[in-house]
């Protein structure tokens, strides 16, 4: 994006921060506090994040209903143009939450882990931060290929440098496989623990409905592990941490 | 035995404990050490049958000297054994951590000889994995009724979430399913654990509000809901002063789990025995697994008997509706009808045997009043109190709050206006509720159930 326009963006969203600030009771000093967690500001960003294609106008009628009314926008929840907005941002955090839970970290020959995710909306700079604390003894890459984001991380750093990548090159550190040695083995491992867990007489025929694939969706499948066939045999290869056990 | 090998008994040896949730504490990150805990909670994985893989759950050990009836790895019965080296153990928790398969680790295992000596291999093992491999995430480890007190003191120090499980609903179905085992030895460990969090309690300071605990009760509706919580944070539950974060010993509580439907015991009992364990030892949780009748013993359901998942789920939502919407046990499964309705939720069976209460009002009921609406929840009525100042609600204005009406509709009036097509008919409610309950508005009562997870807005 270029300068101008990322200035003039940022001029509407501090613009924004201390419109809708007026009145409201949680406000520091004439600026959102976010010590609501920012319902009225912050979920611009969520929104902001979604592929949906009706996303810029709905942004659009939100912001400039906000500029309107200020601190009431907090309240006006029934109105459409809060509803709509609410409903993107909703929709980019349920899919943040996917990317926590269902991207899946290799262990590459130089000792750094890899994943590569593909969310249905921008979620990499809003999840950078959590896996940033959850891992921040390692040097870690997180790529989203679809919206060309990666979230960098070297270890013992306290955040991620989140950056905008372009097609090719995404795409080439997606498919990376340079995976170290131990991989094979601890994936297999992995596959072992959940093919153990799975009990009879509760499946889907049993209950009615396919449980797993409403948590689990099947579009994350292709991508997890533990379905991956291929993970089924550990080969001859024991990582020397399992050796002596 | 090789690593892989043993994982598999092991964790085939685990899969019927069903708890398995990492909720309930947050840690932050540390300088040096691997990993964090996050008081949602995070399910990574979900088995065939939709159950949530958050932790690495396996036994230490199948092993066991006991001879429970309903155990797959009772002394008596001929499996495969296998034991975990507490460094093998620990190892493939940091290496499944990393991979974001999990978010820590579930530690449990049948009796090797003794309590005291399973215990010892158990601290062994979280050693390694807190000290040697400086490891931040979280761990649950259950205890064995009979472990020493100082034993279960240093598992209390390693771990998260410690658990005794209570086994069976009753005194006597304990001593006739497993002879060694008793109430007297599940009940110590449990007070033990209660007594050192208290203890602990009272020498830390109280947390600051956190933003989920700024929207208790009385919620006056002045400020936005936050972008993002969690059902849980939303409850009318008292909670303590001192929260998680500064504790040493077991900051996450302990649970327990109890087999339902291989002994008589009916729900009205089970829910009255949970709740006074609630109140009894401050539990997090209590756990109901549904018996799988996997072992052939005269003293237990015949192995074709059907696994009661209906009646799991049943239990889950009414526990869940003591906990956080302030029922009562006699309430949801009265000592007249012992048995919770299994064609519809405890929710909705209470409202249409209390129908002379009904229609509550949006504009003016109660935040508890509209809880015990059917398919309002704790969000949807704080959405309600919130959006209610600013304008008079009618029907459209309660869906654009996103607030599944299908139900609920039959049971609100908007400043006075009711839903002419929606008739406070029981009959009827109960009709359309039981055709659609193959849809999928099971699933999402069950998800918040069962994973704890946040919910949006
Ligand atoms: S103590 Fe009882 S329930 Fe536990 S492993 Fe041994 S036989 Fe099974």
């Amino acid at each position: 994006m270029d300068e101008c326009m990322l200035a003039l963006a940022d001029r509407v969203w501090r613009g924004l921060g201390s419109s809708v600030a007026k009145g409201c009771p949680s406000a520091r000093r004439g600026r959102c506090s976010g010590r609501c967690e920012g319902a009225c500001v912050t979920k611009i960003a969520y929104a902001c994040a979604a592929d949906e294609p009706s996303m810029p106008e709905a942004v659009h009628r939100y912001v400039r209903l906000a500029f309107n009314v200020g601190s009431a926008i907090a309240t006006m929840t029934t109105h459409p143009a809060v509803a709509e907005l609410d409903g993107l941002a909703r929709l980019v955090l349920g899919e943040c939450e996917r990317t926590r839970q269902f991207a899946r970290f290799s262990l590459l020959a130089d000792g750094s882990y890899l994943a590569s995710f593909k969310p249905k909306a921008n979620t990499v700079p809003f999840v950078a931060a959590h896996f940033a604390r959850r891992m921040g003894t390692e040097r870690f890459c997180l790529v989203d290929p679809v919206h060309c984001v990666a979230a960098l991380h070297e270890a013992g750093d306290r955040r991620c440098h989140v950056i905008q990548l372009d097609q090719a090159l995404a795409a080439a550190l997606a498919a990376r496989d340079d995976v170290s040695p131990d991989e094979r083995y601890v994936r297999t491992m992995w596959k072992r623990l959940y093919d153990s867990l799975a009990l009879d007489g509760r499946g889907p025929d049993e209950r009615g409905y396919d449980l797993r694939a409403s948590w689990m969706p099947k579009r994350f499948w292709d991508d997890l592990p533990e379905l991956d066939p291929r993970a089924g045999n550990p080969g001859a290869y024991v990582p020397e941490r399992y050796q002596s056990a | 035995m090789d690593t892989y090998t043993k994982l598999g008994i092991l964790a085939e040896a685990a899969k019927y404990d069903v708890a398995c949730t990492s909720s309930g504490v947050g840690r932050l990150p540390q300088a040096g050490k691997l990993g964090m805990a996050s008081s949602a909670g995070c399910c990574h994985s979900f088995t065939p049958d939709g159950r949530c893989i958050t932790l690495l759950k396996v036994l230490l050990s199948n092993a066991c000297s006991y001879d429970c009836a309903y155990c797959a790895n009772r002394r008596s019965a001929s499996v495969q054994r296998a034991t975990f080296t507490g460094r093998e153990l620990a190892e493939l928790t940091v290496d499944f951590y990393k991979r974001n398969y999990i978010e820590g680790l579930f530690l449990s295992s049948g009796v090797l000889g003794t309590p005291d000596a399973t215990a010892e291999r158990m601290i062994e093992c979280l050693r390694i994995l807190r000290r040697g491999l400086r490891f931040n995430g979280y761990v649950h480890a259950k205890i064995i009724p009979g472990t020493a007190p100082e034993l279960v003191d240093a598992l209390g120090r390693l771990a998260d979430r410690l658990s005794v499980n209570l086994e069976l609903p009753s005194r006597s179905s304990l001593e006739t399913l497993c002879p060694d085992k008793n109430a007297a030895q599940i009940a110590r460990p449990m007070a033990q654990i209660r007594d050192a969090r208290a203890d602990e309690a009272m020498h830390l300071p109280t947390e600051s509000a956190t933003p989920a605990e700024r929207f208790q009760k009385p919620y006056d509706g002045a400020s936005p809901l936050p972008l993002r919580t969690s059902g849980p944070a939303l409850t009318l539950r008292p909670r303590t002063a001192a929260g998680p974060s500064r504790r040493s010993f077991a900051p996450a509580g302990q649970s327990t789990q109890l087999i339902i439907g291989a002994t008589p015991e009916d729900d009205n009992r089970i829910l009255q025995l949970s709740r006074s364990l609630y109140e009894q030892f401050d539990l997090k949780r209590v756990f109901f697994s549904a018996y799988l009748p996997i072992m052939d013993d005269e003293r237990l359901p015949a192995c074709d008997t059907p696994v009661p998942l209906r009646r799991e789920h049943r239990l889950y939502q009414a526990d869940w509706l003591m906990r956080y919407y302030a029922f009562s046990p006699d309430e949801l499964a009265t000592p007249d009808e012992p048995w919770l309705d299994l064609e519809i939720d405890p929710k909705l069976a209470w409202a249409l045997r209390n129908i002379d209460r009904f229609p509550v009002e949006v504009m003016e009921a109660s935040l508890e009043l509209l809880m015990r609406v059917p398919g309002i929840g704790p969000i949807g009525a704080r959405r309600i109190i919130g959006a209610r100042r600013a304008k008079r609600l009618d029907f459209d204005d309660l869906k654009a709050l996103n607030i599944t009406l299908k139900r609920a509709r039959h049971f609100l009036s908007c400043a006075g206006k009711r839903d002419p097509a929606s008739p406070l008919d029981p009959e009827l409610v109960r009709r359309k509720v039981v055709e659609d309950a193959r849809a999928s508005s099971y699933n999402s009562t069950r998800c918040r159930i069962e994973a704890n997870q946040p919910r949006l807005f």
